[in-house]
C-alpha cells in the first residue's frame, strides 16, 4: 500500500486528496466532489494536462491551447513544435492550428489574429 | 457629451457591468478603455482555468474575456478604445482624452471598474544593486505572451502570488530554468491548485519564510542572496544561501488603481484600498458605483463579474429611479477576518445577500460564523487562507433594526 497526499487542481476550491494505491486498485480520499476522485486516479496512471502557450506569428503572439489533456509527459515535446511554428495569416478565435498524430489532440488559437502591424494584441 | 452610465475601464469587471446595466434597461451605456482593446489583463492570461466557477468549463484569459465583448457587441455597447479618463468628479462628470483631444462626459451614474495593478514593493527593501534583470511578474507576463520576448533564462521568483506561479510555469514551458520561488509568509498567498501545477510539475522548489535580501550584479542581474526570516520577518543570521541567477520577478501582491477615486473624493477603506460601497456596490457618492479588482483584488475573474453584475443592475435602478435602500447596516470583520466586502448591507434587503471577506491566516478546520442580532450561522470548513476569497449568504429580513451584521473565522471545537 502506498500513500500520496496530492492537490486536486480540478477547480479553485483545491481540495487536498489522500490516494492510496496497491498496484491495482486506486483509493482516494479528501475530495469534495467525484472530479477529485477521477483526476487522483489519473495521477496515479498517467498525468495528464492542458497545455496554454503562444505561437509566433508575423506581426505578434497568437495565444493557444490543446484542446485536450495531453499527457504530462509530453509537454516538452508539444512545446518545441509550438516554438517552431510560424504563422502569417489571419486566425479565428478556435481555430486548428496543428493536429497531434498520435491522440488526435489539437492546438488551438484562444483569440483571433490580424495579420497587419500594429494590431498584434491579444484579439 | 451626455450619457446615462459611463463605465471606467474595459476589463472583465467593466464588461460584465455594461452587460449586466444594458439587460436590466439602461441602453446609454459607454465603456471606457484606455488599451487598444477591451478585455483587461485576461489578454495576457493565457493560461486557463478561468470560469470553472460561473460557466463550468476551463476557459482562458482570451477566451474569457471573447465572451463578453461578443456580449458586448450583440447588445451594441459602445466601447471607447485608446481614451484615457483623466479625471472624475462626485457630481459624475468624466474628463477624458483621446486622439481627438479632450472632452468631458456628464453621465447619470458611474461604475469604476479601473483594476487593479502590481505593488512594486518588494523591489524597495532589498539591498545591492538594481541592474537589469527586474521584472514585476505581470510585466514578464506581457513580455513572454504578448512580445514574445523572455526576459532570462535562470530567474528567482520573489512573492508567491498566482501571477508568480503562473510565470514559473510559463518561463519554464518556454525554456528558462526557473530556481525557486520564496515566499515571506509561512504559506503562499497564490491558489493551491497553482502551487500544485505551476511549481510541482515542473519541480520547482517553493521557499516558505524566505525571502531574498540581495540583488548581485553591475548591469545585469548575476545572483541574488536569500535568507530564512523569522517570525517577525527579520532575516535568520546564517541562513543566507546564493542563488545564481540573471532575473528576478516580483509577485508581491496587487493594489487597486484608486486615483481617480481620490481625485473624486470618494473615501477608501484601508483595509480593501478600495471605496466603502453598499450591497449595490453604491460608493459613497451618490450614483457612482465600483467593481472588480478596483473595490478589492479578487482571485477569481468569476467573483469578478459576479459582482459586476451587481454594480451594473445597481447603477441601473439608480438611473431608472427604482426603489433604493435607505438604511444600512455595517458590517463587520470579526475574529481572524481581514475584511468584509460590501462594508454596509441594506437593512430592509427582501433578498438574500452575499458577503465576500478574506480570512486573515490560513486554518485548518474552521467554522464561519455570521451573527445579525438573533440571527446566527455556524459553517463549517476544511480550510480557508488568505488567498481564497471566503463568502456568505445572508437571508432576507435578518437585518431589520441589527446594530451590525459580524462574521467570525473560528477554530471548530473537537
Ligand atoms: S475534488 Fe472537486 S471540489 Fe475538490 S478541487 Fe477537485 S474538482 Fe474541486
Amino acid at each position: 500500500m502506498e500513500e500520496k497526499k496530492m492537490i486536486c487542481i480540478e477547480c479553485p476550491r483545491g481540495c487536498e486528496l489522500t490516494v492510496r494505491t496497491d498496484g491495482k486498485s486506486v483509493d482516494v480520499s479528501g475530495n469534495f466532489c467525484p472530479r477529485g476522485k477521477k483526476y487522483a486516479q489519473a495521477e496515479v496512471v498517467c498525468p495528464r494536462r492542458i497545455l496554454t502557450s503562444t505561437v509566433r506569428a508575423r506581426y505578434g503572439m497568437i495565444p493557444v491551447r490543446t484542446d485536450g489533456e495531453i499527457k504530462k509527459s509530453e509537454i516538452f515535446r508539444w512545446m518545441e513544435r509550438i516554438r517552431a511554428m510560424r504563422i502569417d495569416r489571419d486566425v479565428k478565435q478556435g481555430e486548428v492550428l496543428l493536429t497531434d498524430d498520435d491522440e488526435g489532440i489539437r492546438l488551438i488559437a484562444t483569440a483571433s489574429y490580424r495579420n497587419e502591424e500594429g494590431d498584434n494584441a491579444a484579439f | 457629451m451626455e450619457r446615462d452610465l459611463v463605465i471606467i475601464g474595459g476589463g472583465p469587471a467593466g464588461l460584465a457591468a455594461a452587460v449586466a446595466a444594458y439587460d436590466a434597461g439602461v441602453h446609454d451605456v459607454l465603456v471606457i478603455e484606455r488599451e487598444a482593446k477591451p478585455g483587461g489583463v485576461l489578454k495576457q492570461c493565457i493560461h486557463n482555468g478561468f470560469g470553472l466557477t460561473r460557466f463550468k468549463e476551463s476557459m482562458t484569459g482570451p477566451e474569457y474575456a471573447a465572451r463578453f465583448v461578443k456580449e458586448t457587441q450583440a447588445r451594441g455597447i459602445e466601447i471607447m478604445t485608446n481614451t484615457f479618463v483623466v479625471d472624475l468628479t462626485a457630481d459624475k462628470t468624466v474628463t477624458c482624452r483621446n486622439e481627438s483631444g479632450i472632452f468631458t462626459v456628464r453621465a447619470k451614474a458611474v461604475i469604476l471598474a479601473m483594476g487593479c495593478r502590481e505593488r512594486s514593493k518588494g523591489a524597495l527593501n532589498i539591498a545591492g544593486t538594481r541592474p537589469a534583470g527586474l521584472f514585476s511578474a505581470g510585466t514578464a507576463q506581457k513580455f513572454v505572451n504578448v512580445y514574445g520576448l523572455l526576459p532570462g533564462k535562470r530567474v528567482v521568483i520573489l512573492g508567491s502570488g498566482d501571477i508568480g506561479l503562473i510565470m514559473a510555469r510559463r518561463l519554464t514551458l518556454e525554456g528558462a530554468k526557473v530556481e525557486c520561488v520564496c515566499e515571506i509568509m509561512p504559506h503562499s498567498s497564490g491558489l493551491r491548485r497553482n502551487i500544485a501545477q505551476c511549481l510541482d510539475d515542473f519541480g520547482i522548489p517553493l521557499y516558505l519564510e524566505h525571502t531574498v535580501t540581495e540583488i548581485h550584479g553591475k548591469e545585469r542581474v548575476e545572483g541574488v542572496t536569500i535568507m530564512r526570516v523569522d517570525e517577525q520577518k527579520q532575516p535568520v543570521e546564517g541562513t543566507e544561501r546564493y542563488v545564481p541567477c540573471d532575473t528576478v520577478l516580483f509577485s508581491v501582491g496587487l493594489i487597486p488603481e484608486n486615483e481617480l477615486t481620490k481625485r473624486a473624493g470618494i473615501a477608501l477603506d484601508p483595509r480593501t484600498k478600495g471605496a466603502f460601497v453598499d450591497g449595490s456596490r453604491e460608493t459613497q457618492a451618490e450614483g457612482i458605483f465600483a467593481c472588480g479588482n478596483v473595490l478589492h483584488v479578487h482571485d477569481l475573474v468569476d467573483f469578478v463579474s459576479e459582482e459586476a453584475e451587481i454594480a451594473g443592475i445597481g447603477a441601473a435602478e439608480y438611473i431608472r429611479g427604482g426603489q433604493r435602500a435607505k438604511e444600512y447596516v455595517p458590517a463587520a470583520a470579526g475574529e481572524n477576518v481581514t475584511y468584509v466586502l460590501p462594508q454596509r448591507v441594506d437593512a430592509s434587503a427582501q433578498r438574500v445577500q452575499k458577503i465576500y471577506f478574506r480570512v486573515r491566516s490560513v486554518m485548518r478546520n474552521a467554522v464561519i460564523k455570521v451573527q445579525a442580532g438573533a440571527y446566527e450561522k455556524r459553517i463549517r470548513k476544511p480550510a480557508v487562507a488568505p488567498g481564497e476569497m471566503e463568502h456568505i449568504l445572508l437571508p432576507a429580513g435578518v437585518c431589520g433594526g441589527v446594530k451590525e451584521v459580524r462574521i467570525d473565522v473560528l477554530a471548530a471545537e473537537e
